[in-house]
């Protein structure tokens, strides 16, 4: 089969995971606007929740071996 | 009820407009007296070139990828519309039964190469344009109206600013938990998802600075700091994707 089929293939599901993720998050913060979340909260609540994914993220790899 | 049904839900239509693109492309296969997968062998496998079906089967695709990544670009579902629309031209043009797939495909880019000379091509490059801006429009206004709540007490150039330093921190968050899910499920190596990591750490660190400056009121240097981080955010995304697919 034509590898770079594949390529674009994999490229292509890798844009849309990073897609889904950015909606993921989104749907928390509408949901916060929703229940009546100040700017400040909001603003509080992504600062939190990006330094949440980089520490959960960087846990994740040093699970790997080398 | 249609539109609601569009605007309520712009992915189910988005899967509805893909199914119908495939199984008009189908059909049309099956009128050949060839398999229905057949589109997609001739391109993977035989190297032969694209019919109709297959483009709008891709087209829909890709419009899809950009929907999710558009949050719902009510407007990209007239793309989809437009390739299952050349779907239904794939399956008018079609030639009759042939007996081998080199001659069907034969057939169909003669007849195609007739038949899409005029008076149809002008007319699909002008529902291309008018389609592509009806998208663009559709997607700005989805984008404006995705702005996320501040601070009303802020002045408007700094909620601008504020608006701009929130979008950066949802575009991290989304890059470092995608580094993380194809670090632990192997789709990137360890270097590579680290150095991707460390490139989100160092955006992260700018987005803090850009809130310490739009806090001590350098509104302008905020907003254009925090509009550079995610011009670069949206760079790492594509490197991600290109890192991920380098691996075996």
């Amino acid at each position: 089969m034509n590898p770079v089929i594949w390529k674009i293939a994999e490229m292509a599901l890798n844009l849309i995971a990073i897609g889904i993720e950015r909606k993921a998050v989104l749907s928390k913060i509408k949901a916060m606007e929703e229940a009546g979340a100040t700017g400040e909260e909001i603003k509080a609540a992504l600062s939190d929740i990006a330094d949440a994914a980089i520490a959960g993220a960087q846990a994740r790899i040093n699970e790997l071996p080398d | 009820m249609l539109n609601e049904i569009v605007t309520a839900n712009p992915q189910a239509w988005a899967t509805l407009a893909l199914i119908a693109g495939a199984l008009t492309s189908w059909l049309s296969q099956a009128r050949r007296g060839l398999a229905p997968w057949s589109p997609i062998t001739y391109w993977l496998i035989d190297d032969k070139p694209l019919g109709w079906g297959t483009l709008g089967v891709l087209g829909a695709a890709i419009a899809s990828i950009w929907q999710v990544n558009m949050d719902g670009a009510n407007g990209v579902t007239l793309l989809q519309a437009w390739f299952a629309s050349g779907l239904v031209v794939d399956a008018l043009i079609q030639p009759g039964p042939a007996k081998t797939a080199s001659d069907a495909l034969n057939k169909l880019h003669n007849k195609a190469s007739g038949f899409i000379r005029w008076p149809l091509l002008p007319v699909l490059v002008a529902l291309a344009l008018l389609s592509g801006g009806m998208m663009g429009c559709a997607g700005l206004q989805e984008l404006a109206g995705d702005t996320l709540k501040v601070d009303a007490n802020l002045s408007p150039p700094a909620q601008i600013a504020q608006s701009v330093i929130n979008e950066a921190n949802l575009t991290l968050t989304a890059s470092a938990n995608v580094i993380g899910n194809n670090a632990q499920s192997g789709i990137m190596a360890k270097v590579d998802a680290q150095a991707a990591l460390d490139e989100v750490k160092r955006l992260r660190e700018q987005v803090k600075t850009a809130q310490a400056l739009l806090e001590l009121g350098d509104i302008s240097s905020a907003q254009s700091q925090a509009a550079l981080i995610n011009r670069l955010a949206t760079a790492l995304h594509k490197r991600v994707a290109a890192e991920a697919r380098k691996q075996p």
